[in-house]
């Protein structure tokens, strides 16, 4: 599943460079960082049980490739999410990764953007030595909306996270979904 | 004036009569520690106490290659001194004792002990001529502490139980009944037969019953029963006993039926099932046969049990045994805190201790507890329920408690060669090799077998994570201390393990 994303985005990434927008724009990177709070919820599969908890403040670094015209924009982006947490006491750190292809409209200094990708999955400790579960990642959707003054870029983004966790002794696979909003400041190169 | 200092010496008085009719104002007096008992009923082994010194090496000061040689000296040094002063004694980790000719006891759990409890001996004064306890307890005192050893306490060598149950309201009639479900009710109370369908237990999976033994060629069972493994505890004692000498270490037979009935829950098949559909069970006898009432078992076995049992690698140890200790009393509570430590270093080489809450529910109203070492912070502490998954009548309750499992009229297996003749009623008319018994002790292995199901579905769960998943897998029912957590879910501690990471 995530060769086959990979494949796509690059793919994508690739129509994107020769596509009219690209020949008339200037590209930049960007590095941006910043905080997100949001919340976890598990899906379990045969129960019909659903759980959702609040995860806590946590840090998000991000970069993008971005191509631009005066009033669109398109890329290629990836976005790391370490060691998040749910506010239940002794809880396990959990992650993401993502790589995504994002477009946007800008307005002046205002942008939109829209991004959709793969997200790999990093799953708690006790998870990674259960012989008995695997864990896989899953579709990465996301929104923001921000400025660019001078070379800083500010956003606030609205992202969504997915991972299947399977426990194999049942045939089971249970959805787990981590949706956030973040605000990240960055510099762009 | 006079009137006011006369009023004061009146409360000065009064106060002081108060205090002094206090227990803990008892317990705290050298000499005078056996005096306050809770229960009458609580047993001990005539002529014997158990005597344990602080270590004053720091170990991690020695070589490690020095260790052992070091606490082998120490121990010889204690036991020499006492009996050459007319005592008989014994060391959980001396290197004489015979439980090193089952498993050797590695310098990692000796020092362990060391450091956490210190020595622990069982001193033997039968043939010396005390008028009572409390004089011979005086004695050795003073004869270690002339020696240098500084003494953390001395009490009498308390006996357990097993914690099956006198109930008898059923007839074979109504067994028979129960006979056409089988153990489906049980079972299926705690959906155990949805967790088969993706974990059925393994053999690397060791569970350890301290009990009466395991009847080893029993049809139901011979298959999973790890004889060489076993080990008879009340053999092990290195003092001078003719009564235990006659014991072999080896003999893990079950003659009683209790061990054999808790074993079958745990893991049987056949004709009856056990939670676990295979297992690798090991008897540790605690218990005599029928019929050597001379030998009993107490505190100090069950303690060397735990030692055992850790030093062998099992993943659960099932005890449906334990017992009442006095309470208010200085010296009994450092022991249980002795006792707690050692069984905390069985949780940290990762075992995980489940325990019978005590069947005097019935008997003792309004007097909240549960046995030792079910109280024990370090054990899960189960209590029984009915087929209609009320508290039996005679499951103990209280602050402890941790879960509820079914106890009532339970069908397991039972030894053919059965010398218990209080059991023999609760044969199963059409299958001489079960039987249907209640207890807590019946609750337990229930839990014990959820346990190792989930060890075998994951062999590196944690103690913490297995205990904090069958807590939050069970069916709550209400009164915290009547029913814990409440009742126990196997299928879904097993798949907590999707959940508990993050919920």
């Amino acid at each position: 599943m995530s060769k086959y994303m990979s494949l796509v985005l690059v793919f994508i990434f690739l129509q994107l460079c020769i596509s009219p927008v690209s020949l008339a724009a200037n590209y930049n990177f960007t590095v941006k960082s910043g905080m997100d709070i949001g919340s976890l919820t598990l899906d379990l599969e045969r129960e019909e049980e659903s759980f959702s908890e609040i995860v806590g403040v946590s840090l998000t670094r991000i970069g993008e490739f971005i191509y631009s015209s005066n009033d669109e924009e398109v890329g290629l982006g990836g976005e790391y999410l370490p060691q998040r947490k749910t506010i239940k006491k002794d809880a396990e750190p959990f992650g993401f990764y993502s790589i995504y292809a994002l477009a946007g409209i800008r307005e002046n200094i205002y942008f939109l953007r829209g991004k959709i990708g793969y997200n790999f999955f990093i799953p708690p400790q006790s998870q990674v030595v259960d012989p008995g579960i695997s864990t896989t990642g899953g579709i990465y959707y996301g929104s923001s909306i921000g400025c660019n003054i001078n070379d800083f870029e500010i956003e606030i983004l609205y992202g969504v996270n997915n991972a299947t966790i399977t426990e194999e002794n049942y045939n089971k696979t249970d959805q787990l979904r981590y949706s956030r909003f973040g605000f990240n400041m960055g510099y762009r190169f | 004036m006079k009137r006011f200092l006369i009023i004061i010496l009146i409360i000065i008085t009064a106060g002081l009569i108060m205090s002094g009719c206090s227990p803990e104002f008892f317990g705290a007096l050298p000499g005078n520690n056996e005096s306050y008992s809770s229960s009458s009923d609580i047993n001990y082994s005539e002529g014997e106490m158990i005597v344990v010194l602080e270590n004053n090496q720091p170990m991690q000061e020695i070589s490690v290659d020095k260790k052992k040689e070091v606490m082998n000296e120490e121990l010889s040094t204690q036991r020499q001194y006492l009996k050459s002063h007319g005592f008989k004694i014994d060391n959980i980790l001396s290197n004489s004792q015979s439980i090193e000719s089952k498993v050797e006891l590695s310098t990692k759990i000796k020092e362990k002990i060391l450091e956490d409890i210190g020595y622990i001996n069982l001193v033997d004064y039968t043939d010396k001529d005390y008028k009572n306890f409390n004089e011979a307890k005086n004695e050795v005192k003073s004869l270690l502490e002339n020696k240098g050893y500084k003494v953390k306490y001395i009490i009498r060598n308390y006996k357990i139980k097993k914690v099956d149950s006198t109930y008898s309201g059923v007839s074979k009639q109504d067994n028979l009944k129960k006979m056409h479900s089988d153990q489906e009710w049980n079972y299926e109370m705690i959906r155990a037969p949805e967790a088969w369908e993706g974990v059925r237990g393994n053999e690397d999976v060791k569970i350890a019953i301290v009990d009466t033994g395991i009847d080893v060629d029993h049809p139901y069972l011979e298959n999973f029963v790890d004889v060489d493994s076993g080990v008879n505890i009340l053999a092990l004692r290195d003092v001078e006993d003719q009564d235990r000498e006659k014991l072999d270490d080896n003999n893990v037979d079950d003659k009683d039926g209790h061990g054999t009935h808790v074993a079958g829950t745990i893991s049987s098949y056949d004709k009856v099932s056990g939670i676990m559909k295979e297992a690798s069970l090991i008897p540790i006898k605690v218990f005599p046969d029928p019929g050597q009432e001379n030998v009993e078992g107490d505190f100090y076995d069950l303690l060397n049990a735990v030692i055992y049992a850790t030093e062998t690698g099992v993943d659960v140890i099932n005890m449906s045994v334990g017992g009442e200790l006095p309470k208010n009393n200085l010296e009994v509570d450092k022991f249980i805190a002795d006792f707690d430590a050692n069984l905390n270093i069985a949780r940290e080489e990762g075992v995980i201790i489940i325990t019978a809450a005590g069947n005097n529910g019935e008997s003792i109203e309004g007097s909240d507890y549960i046995f030792y070492p079910a109280s024990s912070p370090y054990t899960i502490a189960v209590g029984a329920v009915e087929e209609n998954k009320q508290k039996a009548d005679f499951s103990n309750d209280g602050v402890g408690l941790d879960v509820m499992a079914p106890g009532v009229e339970i069908l397991s297996t039972a030894p053919i060669d059965l010398d218990h003749t209080n059991y023999e009623d609760l044969r199963h008319p059409e299958d001489e090799y079960l039987m249907y018994m209640s207890g807590t002790s019946m609750a337990a292995p229930h839990v014990a077998g959820v346990a190792g199901l989930m060890r075998s579905a994951n062999p590196n769960m944690t103690v913490e994570d297995i205990e904090y998943m069958l807590k939050d897998a069970a069916k709550d029912m209400g009164n915290e201390e009547e029913y814990g957590e409440g009742i126990v879910d196997a299928y879904k501690s097993i798949r907590n393990r999707v959940k508990t990471p993050y919920f």
